[in-house]
Parts: structure tokens; sequence; C-alpha cells
């Protein structure tokens, strides 16, 4: 499986991507997106922003399905009387094709958004607790990004110290 | 864990890995399977925690900056707006950050909280505070040994780790304002605000009140100086998708010669939103 | 408080003893992350003000710990009751045990005696000041991001007649092995008040 993640800012700008793919094929080959597709994973990603600022105030996400359910195709969201639950990973909000879509909200509103796909177009499975596991790390790398005084909300993270463990926690948490 | 190693020789190996953090013209770049034991490239602020040691300094040194700060704006100000302006700007910086911090540090639950919170005094020269924090002692005292962050912080310290279930994001005016008068305040001065308030006549005011002020009360006569926490509580919020302006009023009494009433004043769409999404 | 008949070293963990008890006992304290926040403010804000001519900032800084110190050293003697200094070596264990203490709640390490014994310097195994920072790029081979704290010293020094110059050597944050301020002194100043200034 291969992941296109990006962070968005608040006037949907990107503030971070990166790529990440799953194991070698057979004939050792990378298996990440098909080339042809790949051209379109930031419009694909982009297209899903309104959903997530749809998702962004609901009273009462929660996922269906839920996120303990291991292995899980990742529910689409629902309205539901769950009040604890924590709002911060939406859990699958679109999906393309063989893609689908997976969005989280930190605190200060920045999207992190991920698609999960395949070479293949067969439509992929997703393990939601690794997925949010992702997005909390990713969240507090963020969150020691801006920190950082010299660091202004919105500006591209070009940090290769925040690249390096970005990825560690893709092949940790993605790398199936 | 690899890291330990590259940390000792770490000015040469930064170089080496200096240019290759994400470019936005660029655009993503690719993790190829064969990097797969990578290292980290080595950081100071993201190998430390940001798990709350309860540091502290004493308030004087806070004044004094803040005094300076204060007549630095001043004397760099053409209007008196220009100077509330600079000086909320400053407040606003810390308000964004906070909304993240704060939030994710309230995420931990007060169990795990208790055990691994260091001893306010515990990163002194010289303490033994030995045998009381168990693995976080021992981060502490490498730290001191080496001068530098020890990259242990980076697995025994993650914040993530703690976290079962993250504090939800606040939705409503109520319970955001709510956050900030207590969790907030505590945070910074010790206590929650001394009231927090909805007016009576308007719909977007809200109100909160500090009786006595910690960061002004050394500065007498210009209570404009109280514009630094008006932006860092309209930073907070705006960050967060409520927006709204910030301005400080006077409320004293003789028991009370300083107080202050932080008055909130949200956007119109903030309060729509609210009604769309709540019920009026 | 006697102390020409004690050594040195019973100086200076006397005087760990005094500031450690005004630390705990007599003194005010406040989150030290939101003092970390607002110097790193105030550092961003004049890298953009002056454009990123990193040595225009350390300047600022310097000038505006100087401001700082004139004033602080009064605060200090104030609550210490702290006598004169007989020489530099006491100096700077006044400096490390009691104002650093006192003030930071950390102890540098006092080091590197000139052979005259009158330039030391001081090694900050922890800076309360620089909490969460990373210098950008083209900033760790001018900025000296906690040169406010050298200002301070310069101007609490001259207060008590110590015509100092104090630098930093090196900084953690530029990946150098530690973070280290000189202190040098130049001359003893007069106790006289020249004639016109007040």
């Amino acid at each position: 499986m291969s992941q296109y993640f990006a962070i968005i800012g608040k006037d949907d700008n990107p503030v971070y991507e990166a790529e990440f793919s799953g194991k070698l094929g057979p004939q050792g080959q990378i298996q990440g997106f098909p080339q042809d597709l790949k051209e379109l994973n930031p419009f694909i990603l982009h297209a899903s922003l309104d959903i997530i600022e749809d998702l962004q105030w609901q009273p009462n996400l929660s996922l269906q399905g839920g996120a303990a359910g291991s292995g899980g195709s990742g529910g689409f969201l629902r309205s539901r009387n769950n009040t604890n639950a924590s709002n911060c990973y939406l859990g699958k909000v679109d999906h393309f094709y063989g893609i689908i879509i997976t969005a989280y909200l930190t605190y200060s509103g920045m999207k992190f958004v991920m698609l999960h796909g395949n070479s293949v177009s067969t439509t992929v499975q997703i393990d939601d607790n690794n997925v949010k596991s992702f997005y909390q790390d990713v969240h507090e790398l963020y969150t020691k990004t801006i920190l950082n005084p010299f660091y202004n909300v919105g500006d591209p993270i070009s940090s290769a110290s925040f690249d390096s463990r970005v990825r560690a926690l893709a092949r940790k948490y993605l790398g199936k | 864990m690899t890291d330990k190693l590259i940390l000792t020789g770490m000015p040469e190996e930064q170089n080496v890995h200096s240019t290759t953090g994400y470019e936005y013209i660029i655009g993503p770049k690719q993790s190829l399977p064969n990097e797969a034991n990578a290292p980290y490239i080595p950081s100071k602020i993201y190998s430390e925690s940001i798990l709350y040691k309860k540091q502290q300094v004493s308030l004087m040194s806070m004044a004094f900056l803040y005094q300076e700060l204060i007549s630095q704006i001043y004397k760099n100000s053409k209007t008196s707006t220009e100077f509330e302006t600079k000086l909320s700007n400053h407040g606003s910086n810390i308000g964004f950050k906070l909304l993240d911090l704060l939030n994710l540090r309230a995420s931990v639950p007060s169990s795990a909280r208790s055990s691994t919170f260091l001893p306010s005094n515990a990163s002194l020269t010289g303490g033994n505070t030995g045998e009381t924090g168990g693995a976080s002692t021992n981060t502490n005292t490498s730290t001191i040994l080496t001068g530098y962050i020890d990259k242990s912080y980076e697995s025994n310290e993650s914040l993530s780790n703690m976290i079962s279930q993250l504090r939800r994001r606040d939705l409503k005016i109520i319970d955001i304002l709510q956050f900030i008068h207590g969790s907030v305040w505590s945070y910074l001065f010790g206590a929650p605000s001394n009231d927090l308030v909805k007016s009576s006549e308007r719909e977007n005011e809200y109100m909160i009140v500090d009786n006595e002020p910690v960061l002004t009360q050394f500065i007498s006569g210009n209570f404009s100086c109280n514009y630094f926490m008006c932006g860092l509580i309209k930073g907070f919020l705006s960050q967060a998708g409520f927006e709204c302006t910030v301005s400080p009023h006077p409320d004293v009494d003789e028991i009370y010669p300083n107080r202050v009433v932080y008055l909130i004043k949200f956007e119109k769409q903030v309060l729509e939103r609210e009604a769309l999404k709540f019920g009026a | 408080m006697s102390t020409t008949d004690k050594t040195s070293s019973s100086h200076s963990k006397s005087l760990k003893i005094i500031g450690d008890e005004i630390w705990k006992n007599k003194t005010e304290k406040i989150n030290a992350e939101l003092f970390a926040m607002t110097y790193g403010s105030i550092v961003s804000q004049l890298c953009q003000d002056f454009q990123r001519d990193y040595k225009k900032v350390n300047d600022q800084l310097f000038t505006m710990g100087y401001n700082i110190g004139v004033r602080l050293i009064e605060d200090f003697l104030a609550r210490t009751a702290m006598p004169r200094c007989e020489d530099m070596v006491r100096t700077a264990e006044v400096i490390s045990k009691c104002a650093f203490k006192i003030f930071l709640n950390i102890s540098p390490q006092v080091s590197n005696w000139s052979p005259n014994k009158e330039a030391f310097s001081l090694i900050f195994p922890e800076n309360p000041l620089s909490e969460f920072v990373e210098l950008p790029m083209d900033a760790t081979k001018d900025l000296w991001y906690s040169n406010i704290l050298c200002g301070v010293m310069k101007g609490a020094l001259e207060m008590v007649q110590l015509d100092c110059d104090v630098y930093f050597v090196s900084d953690v944050l530029r990946s150098e092995q530690q973070t280290e301020i000189r202190v040098k002194l130049n001359k003893v100043l007069r106790d006289e008040i020249p004639i016109g200034e007040d």
C-alpha cells in the first residue's frame, strides 16, 4: 500500500507533503501510486477538504464501526450520540475509485489528510487504529514545530528533522 | 536505538542531511523501502519531550522582561493603536502555541501525568533527586552530563504514547472559554481566572475577569499594557476557529486596584455557525 | 558576614545555600514556559524587524538586557543583602549560585579562569530561555539567541562598579558542544560619581 500525506493550512495551502510507499513488488519495483494517478493526488486530496470542513463543526462525530474494531475498513462518519469520543481523528472521509481518504484535525484546525492507494485498482483496506496513531504522533511533532519561535503558523515545514520523523512514523504504523 | 550513535557525531551528521526536508516548490518526496533504517535527523526540539515539567523562573525575571518589552514597543510606536497591536501580536504568538500544546497535555490521563512529571526542581545541578522519578530522572541526568538532550526522550516521553483518548476539539464558545478560564489560566498563573461572564446585553460578548493581573502588576499608569493577554486570548480562540477581538477594561475598587476585564467579542459568523450546528 | 577566614569552597557552599533558600522560600515564581515563549516572541520579532540582520538582533538583545540589568541589581541586592564582593572569584560564585539561581532557577558552572583571575566562563547545562527553540539555518552562524543574558550581566556588574565584557563563546543551539558565556573584567570603576552626573 502507498500513502500520500499532507498537512493543509487554513487557506487550503499545503504546509507539508510526503509520499510513503510500501514493500517492493515481485519484480523489485516500488509499489507506489500508479504514475498517471500520482499527479492527481493533490487534486483528489483537495476535493475532500470541503467534506472535512463540514465535519469539523459536527457536534457528534464518531466512527461508524468504531476505531476499536481492528482491521476495519474505516467506516464513514455518522452523527451519533457519543459525546466523549475524540473528534480529532475523522477516519475515512471520502474515496476515489480504489483510493481511500482519511483525515484528522488538530486543535488549531490544521487538516492532516492522507490518500491510501494501491498500484492495482482494488479498494484498499485501512486499519483505523494504526492510521489514528500515525496522525496523533504527527500531531505531537506538529505541536513541537509550532512551539519554535522561528516558525510562523502556515509556513511550509521544511525541517529535515520533522520530515525524517514523519517518515519513520509512516514506517511504524503504515508500512504493512 | 541507533539514534544515540548519531547524536555524538552531530555537527557533521547534520550537514549531510541538512537539505532533505520538505520543499514546497518541489512537492512531496517519496519514502523508499530501502530507507527503512534511515536514522532520525538530530534535532533539539523534536527529541525533547513536551510533557509538562512544571519548571519555573522568578516572577521578577518575567516582570523585568515584560517591562522591557513594553518600553521597546512604546519607543517604536507612533500611535497608541500601534502600541496595542504590537503588544497584542506578541500575546497571539503564544496563544497559537498554547492551543495545541495544552489540549494535548490535557489529553494525558492524570494518572500517567503524575507518575511521569518531574519534581519541579529536578533539573538542578547537584540536586540528588536520583531515585524518585524512574526513567524520566535518568533522562534528565544524561541531559546534565552531555549538555545536550538525550535521545531516550524520544521513546520514553512521547506524549501520544500516554494518550488513549485525545481531548475533544472544542466546538462551542462556552466550552473553549471554560478551557481558557480554567486550564490556560491555571497553566499560566497557577489558578483559574476569577470569573467568566456572559454579557446580558450583547449575545456575542463574554468577559474574563482577572482581579490581580500578574504581568502588569509592576507597571503603573498604562492600562493598555494588558493587551498582551488580550492577544494571547485572541490568538488561542481565533486559531481554534472562534474569530474575535479582545480588549482590556479596568474594573477597579479598593481591594483590587488593578482588576481587569478582558472583553471578548466574537465575530458574527462564529455565532451563526453555533446556531446552525447546535440550535440557537 | 565574615568571609576572610573561610576557604573558597566553603564560600561557594554557603552561597549555594543562600541562593537555594531565597529561591525556595522568598521568591515568587511563574511558569518558565511562558517566560521562554515571551522571550522567543521577542527574538523572532526582532529578526523580522531587522530583516534577519542577526548582528543587529544581538545588539538589540544586549541593549534590552543592559536596561534590565541596571534595574535588576537593586532587586537582587535588596533580596540577598549581599555584601560587596572582594574579587572576581567571589563575584563569579555569587552570579552562579545566587543570581542565576534566584532569577532563573539554574546554576551555571564557573570555569576556565584566566591566570590573573579576572576572566571566567559560565557554562550552562540548561537554559530556560531556549526551551523549544531551533534556530533557522541562516541564523546559526551569527545569532546569539540568548544574548539578553550578556546584557543583563553587563548592566548589573556595572552598577556594582565592575566594568566587564560579557559575551557568548558558544551555544548548543548552534550545535556547539556547550553553552558558554565569557565574563572579563576590564577595570574596577571608582566609587565616586563623576561631577555633573547623578
